[in-house]
């Protein structure tokens, strides 16, 4: 369910739309952002105050690869392996990535809960490979070294919060 | 404007805007599809009708077509195969539907679509009525490429609520069923999740695939993907016998099928009727006739003897009612006797009854206002009801509705899809209640009245047209009396006032006013919710409705909506006979047709209050938590189930159900239509005509009536109304030249016989006819103050004596309960579900309450009809709503 | 390395920090517009636009201006759309132009606005722009501030805001219909067409739905004129283009060259030629969504040849499309090449019409086995078959697009798929 904090958010961006209705993506990122994922309620929250039915909600959930239903870690790592990036490594790149997350070479979730991993097609940045974005933000011209170092970063600073 | 093109070789000329497969269809060519629909909005998705089409190349410099060197149009054709389910046709377009091409394309997307459908015909229920299985054989590739281990596996059984079952292997992804769910129903509970290869129907509503209609979903599935709960593996398509029928749960009237094997019914579907109800039922229609295979059917006569119901030959039970009634007549007079007949008889019944009490026995004690029946009463239909050739399914754009008192969803299911389609294609819609519902989504404006101010509302309503001089100028001048009184009369009743009484504020009062009264025609529909206030102090709630029913005959009347098609008024009335039962004179002041009668008998109230020592009942429960007036001496009744008033009769004679029988009703737009039998009748039951007839014989009447027609035949010659009308053109099939253009994509194995009723003129539509504008005070506003408002409204799945025998709607059924506004719940301090107690009169009851953001603060609901009758026991028989306690506990 | 002496739409490479609003004003910023809101009407606009010969540079180069005039007068509210879905394989200009050069589309939504009349544009980016689209917000409400977006803008009676919005991860939201349905919050799926946006477009209204770098292009064409435009480029495919290039090349990045200019120089002098002097041996120039196009020992003739305008790459027997140039070089297994690119549609495939769904599906299933060794005797065929099967009978061109690797790939390299279904 929506804050009351997130219902004035959500307020504000519903004035640049004629149709409520186009508030459904920004809506449903504001309540995915706590978790990383949506559960039925927060899906409920958004049908509610945007007068939409669950179902259909639901289905664009469905629908949309970056809105997630199941349980993930606290950062989504999504590496992209599409052809531009393949041609330049980027699937080794990202074997050796699980290899060393303990993570089985499809991807996953580390035991610890910090990282889902996972393989995507392109995300515009196909000069730049090896290239991850962590939480929707780019990480490009990676090296095992490189991202091995930001990802310490992002588990030191969930240590301290 | 026509446009005329050529498929295939065929010349075809159809209106302006008609889609290629339909235009096709009119030249006897079919074109396959899947998910196309006529009743919904084209989406091009599953490309099974894909055709060539050309148009002609034209000179735009001169207009024409080019011409090649033979003189013959030069055509240009689309570089790409088109779906016939979206383009409307042009001038001169030329397609082409059999050509190998198109053959090898029809092939290609079958096979896709077979990529991902189990071969499972054998053991599923669509097989043999198939659209996928049927188009497969006809265009379809002979062996699949595809392996068969890389089929998609998912749920084979998946349940969507309690009435649907979903295959997601056999779902081919149309979005009939969806498209269905959000564009006709308007209930959005279905949808299509994920995407891809991955993609799925769901429904995430509480309860799952909440909605009235869901059932509709089965008949157009093109593929076994959604069967229902109830026809699951009960028979194959080919072993049933169809036969055409109609709902007898509420007054809309819907052609049916039955489908019936072995003396069952193994389903119910809808026939198609475009003006009726096109080709939906809704749920209860669907799933609501398991009462008739019921264990508990009444099957035998019953005597009392020494206080036991005892079982009795026919002839004995006739003869002890016959003799009783001799002596009590001759004892007391005719006057002793009354009659109180169900609006779920049919016309030939309630003719009868009402015959044999006027005629055989000579008294008018006789009256159908019992249970739902006694909320309200209408004769303004006879006046100025829709005119005849209204189509509600064809209105758009110049017609505006004004619905008061009344929630369709719930009272009139079919009614409601074909309003809120009608908002869909652009008519004005006004909704006006005490409290929000369904429809209001669709409407332009919706009027939230205090209860017991409707009249009011219509009042200030008239007001405003009067005063913007929207009256219809054609015809109100010559035919209309009391104009000028009536305009006196509503000076008193500005917006401004009636904002006060009512609560509506004057700008939307005036500006649905002038919405209605600047359309080209206007249709009211008016229900329950809407009527008077019963105080109890005020006499019979139908009459505390006239003030209500004279506004709304005014306000058609002086704008001049009256006696043309999609114009005038619709009563919402409550059984699939209540219009049958108006009109044939089941009333004690009125003779069938309308006519007064001379000396007015006693109503359904009075006989049950002790004014008769003799009581005949015939499909009705009025003495359901009544007990009997000492007076009563003998109490006689016919029945398919021992109900409350049943358990209280001397003698029992048991009836057959519509489905054993046949008949005609008349529905809510004064459509006759019959019936046929499709089930034996349980043991020694019959027909209620046949028994009123051998009870007349019994008693001196040369009644030889031989056949349900014949009575038909009787009424077509002493009234009026009915004039004309005969059995034989009721089940006349319609045209084949009508079928073809109505046949319907659906898979069904068999030709539904499509039937035209016959609809009985408004007196309006009799341009000599003078229609008055009679004057009636509205009743006093209710009082404010403490406590609250009882409302009992209408809910479609109540607890009645059939519907509780539905097991598969078991868990829909409305459960007693109060429902309430969460403001006042909290400064009640309930939560929902916990107790709550509602008392007046002196009568208190407590029941669960529930929170329910569609109930106004300061009023309480109690659902009508439910299940130990709460609502009624505190209201008494038949009022809406009346002042009562609220307190937890 | 450049064939231009100076950028026209990546600007930023010349001036620095011209995503600040002062440089960019500094720089000429927004003069076209103010030239435009004092001394012309908005037909003019539309005219110089169409004169210019602009091609849309979102795929499939259908004239802006023509597009434009295609908005009927007198039905109001109008809007734009701009497309900033970004998402062909390949593909990653429009992201640069946001980060680094924004006001430059932000002047030309703004002039597009003026022309057609709109009330309101949103900018519709993939949900991965995110971060962009954070420095894209800055820089309109800068942009509002000075005055050049909102009420009466420049003090003229124009009013005009633009909004921002972000998808969530389908690539088939780019295209123009899918993306107005997701606009509208409901699923990503395509419209039929006709009707066309510009007639029944977002919330039913008259719509411009326009790329990124299409409307980037707007602001010195206004500014300088349509005969200053066509000086670049050929003379159906006028301007510049920015071309993106990946996969096996010494320096991928983005590219601005006049449409016309020859691929070796983008390859060879721009991206520095294929490393390690191997051999070129296949380009995609339109990410997946275009034939493949062999390299000169695979091909007849030399593809180096080639000219990078709309026409002759269509000659060639591919699309220049949005001009992702992926280059492979020798060492690449071409049907697993195409089964990446199988891989993407299947996995982007909308679900709406049977022959994509089902088809993109089944031609990747097919591929599976043939890359595990269990392909079978005709599942070249098939391939083919399949791909026929859907051509020309799909919803929308994502399926009609996904056929292009499968088809071209087999194609030029039939004996890599030969090996496969023997061994
Ligand atoms: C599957 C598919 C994906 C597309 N993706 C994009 C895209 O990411 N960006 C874009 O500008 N146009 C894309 N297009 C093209 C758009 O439909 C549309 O033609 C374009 O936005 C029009 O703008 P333009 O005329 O300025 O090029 C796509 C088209 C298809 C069929
Ligand atoms: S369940 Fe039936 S009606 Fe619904 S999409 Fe699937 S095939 Fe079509
Ligand atoms: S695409 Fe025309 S019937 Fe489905």
């Amino acid at each position: 369910m929506l804050s009351e904090a997130e219902h004035q958010e959500l307020n504000e961006i519903l004035k640049k739309y004629p149709d409520k209705r186009s508030a459904v993506l920004p809506a449903l990122y504001i309540a995915q952002r706590a978790r990383n994922y949506l559960t039925d309620d927060d899906i409920r929250g958004v049908a509610e105050a945007l007068d939409i039915s669950v179902t259909e909600v639901q289905a664009i959930v469905g629908f949309y690869t970056l809105l997630r239903k199941d349980p993930t870690g606290k950062y989504i790592v999504q590496v992209c392996t599409d052809l531009p990036c393949a041609l330049r490594g980027a699937e080794e790149f990202y074997r050796r990535l699980c290899q060393r997350l303990g993570l089985p070479p499809q991807g996953g979730t580390t035991d610890d809960g910090l990282f889902t991993v996972e393989a995507v097609v392109c995300l515009a940045a196909c000069d730049k490979v090896p290239l991850a974005q962590i939480n929707l933000k780019y990480y490009e011209n990676l090296s095992d070294d490189r991202i091995d170092a930001i990802l310490d970063g992002l588990r030191r600073d969930s240590e301290d919060a | 404007m026509t446009v005329t093109l050529t498929i295939d070789g065929r010349q075809a000329t159809v209106p302006k805007g008609t889609l290629i497969v339909e235009a096709a269809k009119q030249v006897g060519i079919e074109i396959p599809v899947f998910c196309y629909h006529p009743k919904l909005e084209p989406v091009g998705m599953c490309r099974m009708c894909l055709v060539t089409v050309g148009t002609p190349l034209v000179n735009r410099a001169t207009g024409q077509s080019q011409l090649d060197a033979d003189g013959l149009p030069i055509i240009r054709w689309f570089p790409k195969p088109q779906t016939a389910c979206t383009m409307s046709v042009s001038e001169g377009m030329v397609v082409i539907t059999d050509s190998q091409e198109v053959a090898a394309d029809r092939k290609a997307i079958l096979e896709f679509l077979l990529t991902s459908h189990p071969l499972d015909c054998p053991v599923c229920d669509k097989g043999g009525e198939c659209p996928l299985q049927d188009l497969t054989y006809r265009h379809g590739p002979g062996v699949s490429r595809f392996d068969y281990d890389s089929k998609h596996h998912s749920a084979k059984r998946y349940p969507l609520g309690d009435l649907i079952v979903l295959d997601r292997e056999r779902c081919i992804l149309c979005a009939r069923c969806t498209r269905f769910q959000s564009e006709i129903a308007q209930d959005p509970v279905l949808a299509i999740e994920n995407r891809g290869r991955d993609a799925r129907i769901v429904s995430y509503s509480n309860p799952v695939f909440d909605s009235h209609y869901s059932g509709n979903t089965t008949d157009i599935c093109p593929v076994g993907a959604l069967t229902s709960r109830d026809f699951r593996f009960h028979a194959r398509a080919w072993e049933l016998t169809n036969i055409p029928s109609l709902c007898n749960h509420c007054g809309v009237g819907c052609n049916t099928v039955l489908s019936t094997r072995r003396g069952q019914i193994a389903r119910i579907m809808p026939r198609q009727n475009e003006t009726v109800n096109e080709v939906w039922i809704c749920d209860k229609g669907r799933f609501g006739h398991h009462f008739n295979s019921s264990p508990y059917r009444l099957t035998m006569p019953l005597i009392r003897r020494d206080g036991e119901l005892v079982e009795a030959s026919w002839d004995d039970a006739l003869q002890h009612v016959a003799s009783r009634l001799t002596s009590i007549i001759e004892a007391h007079g005719s006057d002793s006797i009354g009659g109180i007949a169900g609006a779920c008889l049919p016309n030939e019944d309630l003719y009868l009854f009402q015959k044999f009490l006027r005629e055989v026995i000579g008294t008018h004690n006789v009256d159908h206002r019992v249970g739902l029946s006694a909320t309200f009463e209408d004769d303004t239909v006879y006046a100025v009801g829709v005119g005849t050739g209204t189509d509600l399914g064809r209105v758009g754009r110049d017609t505006a509705f004004l619905v008061i008192g009344s929630d369709l969803d719930q009272e009139a299911p079919i009614l409601y899809l074909r309003v809120a389609g009608a908002a869909r294609h652009g008519a004005t819609l006004i909704t006006a209640g005490g409290r929000p519902t369904k429809l209001d989504k669709q409407s332009n404006h919706s009027l939230r009245y205090r209860y017991g101010t409707a009249t009011h509302l219509l009042l200030g309503m008239i007001h405003v047209i009067l005063e913007a001089n929207l009256t219809g100028n054609e015809t109100v001048p010559h035919r209309v009396n009391g104009l000028n009184e009536l305009r006196a009369n509503v000076a008193d009743w500005a917006p401004e006032r009636v904002a006060e009484i009512t609560g509506v504020p004057p700008d939307e009062i005036r500006a649905a006013a002038r919405a209605f009264g600047e359309a080209k025609n206007g249709i009211v529909l008016y229900g329950p919710e809407g009527l008077g206030w019963g105080n109890g102090t005020q006499g019979t709630s139908w009459e505390a409705g006239s003030p209500l029913r004279q506004a709304v005959a005014n306000l058609v009347t002086l704008t001049g909506f009256i006696g043309r098609p999609n114009n005038g008024v619709i009563a919402v009335l409550p059984h699939a006979n209540s219009r049958g039962a108006a009109d044939l004179g089941v009333v004690p002041d009125r003779l069938p047709g309308y006519v007064p009668a001379e000396r007015p008998g006693l109503n359904a109230q009075e006989m049950l209050g002790g004014g008769v020592r003799a009581l005949l009942v015939a499909g009705a429960d009025p003495l359901a938590g009544v007990t009997l007036a000492d007076e009563l001496e003998f109490l006689v009744v016919q029945e398919l189930f021992l109900t409350q008033t049943a358990q209280q009769a001397d003698v029992i004679l048991p009836a057959a159900a519509l489905a054993e029988r046949d008949g005609t009703f008349t529905n809510l737009e004064r459509w006759v239509q019959r019936f046929d039998p499709g089930l034996p009748v349980p043991g020694q039951a019959r027909p209620d005509w046949t028994i009123i007839r051998q009870l007349a014989v019994l008693l001196g009447a040369d009644w030889a009536y031989a056949t349900v027609g014949g009575v038909l035949a009787e009424m077509a010659q002493a009234i009026p109304l009915y004039r004309g009308m005969s059995y034989e053109q009721l089940s006349q099939p319609v045209s084949l030249s009508r079928r073809m253009s109505h046949y319907i994509y659906a898979g069904m194995s068999f030709q539904a016989e499509m039937r035209e009723g016959m609809q009985w003129p408004a007196l309006a539509e009799d341009g000599s006819a003078k229609l008055e504008l009679d004057w009636l005070d509205p009743p006093a506003p209710p009082a404010e103050g403490d406590g609250f408002t009882l409302v009992a409204p209408r809910v479609l799945y109540d607890g009645g004596t059939l519907l509780g025998q539905a097991e598969i709607l078991g868990t829909r059924l409305v459960q007693p309960h109060i429902a309430l506004s969460s403001a006042d719940a909290a400064a009640l301090g309930v939560l929902d579900g916990q107790g709550l107690q509602v008392s007046a009169n002196g009568q208190s009851i407590s029941l669960p309450a529930r929170v329910d953001g569609l109930v106004p603060q300061g009023v309480v609901a109690i659902p009508r009809n439910l299940k130990g009758a709460p609502a009624e026991s505190l209201l008494g028989e038949g009022r809406i709503f009346s002042r009562v306690k609220v307190v937890k506990g | 390395m450049s064939l231009l002496a100076e950028h026209v739409l990546l600007r930023h490479r010349d001036v620095p920090h011209i995503r600040d609003i002062n440089v960019y004003t500094n720089h000429g910023g927004y003069d076209a517009l103010r030239k435009a809101l004092s001394d012309m009407r908005p037909e003019e606009v539309t005219d110089v636009v169409k004169a210019a010969g602009l091609r849309g540079r979102g795929g499939a180069g259908f004239p802006a201006g023509v597009k434009w005039s295609f908005i009927p007068a007198g039905v109001k509210p109008v809007y734009i759309v701009v497309n900033a879905d970004e998402s062909e394989p390949g593909t990653f200009k429009d992201r640069e132009i946001i980060e680094a050069n924004p006001h430059q589309m932000i002047e030309g939504i703004a002039l597009c606005a003026y022309a057609v009349g709109a009330q309101a544009a949103y900018v519709y980016g993939r949900g991965e722009f995110k971060g962009p689209f954070v420095g894209l917000q800055q820089a309109l409400d800068d942009a509002y501030e000075k005055g050049f977006l909102g009420r009466n803008i420049l003090n003229s009676d124009f009013s005009f805001d633009i909004y921002t919005h972000l998808g969530a991860g389908a690539y088939i939201c780019g295209e123009e219909t899918a993306l107005l349905e997701s606009l509208e919050g409901k699923l990503g799926q395509p419209r039929n067409r006709p009707p066309f946006p510009a007639q029944v477009g977002l919330y039913n209204k008259p719509t411009v739905v326009n790329n990124v770098e299409t409307l980037t292009n707007v602001p010195p064409i206004v500014l300088h004129g349509a005969q200053w435009y066509r000086q670049f480029g050929t003379d159906k495919s006028p301007g510049t283009k920015i071309f993106c290039l990946s996969g096996h090349v010494a320096r991928p990045g983005n590219y601005e060259l006049p449409l016309g200019a020859p691929l070796r120089h983008l390859i060879e002098e721009c991206g520095g030629g294929v490393p390690g002097g191997r051999a070129l041996k296949a380009i995609l120039p339109a990410g997946a969504s275009a034939p493949i196009l062999p390299g000169p020992g695979w091909g007849t003739g030399d593809i180096l040849d080639l000219s990078l305008d709309y026409e002759s790459v269509q000659a060639a027997g591919s699309m220049l499309g949005s001009a992702s140039f992926i280059v492979m070089d020798e060492t690449v297994d071409m049907v697993w090449a195409a089964s990446k690119m199988a891989h993407f549609f299947k996995h982007e495939s909308c679900g709406k019409c049977s022959p994509c769904r089902e088809g993109t599906y089944w031609v990747e299933d097919v591929y599976h086995r043939l890359r595990d060794g269990s392909g079978r005797p005709g599942d070249v065929d098939l391939l083919l078959n399949i791909a026929d099967q859907m051509d020309g009978n799909c919803f929308c061109l994502l399926g009609e697009f996904s056929v292009c690797p499968v088809r071209s790939s087999i194609q030029h390299f039939r004996d890599e798929y030969e090996a496969l279904v023997k061994g």
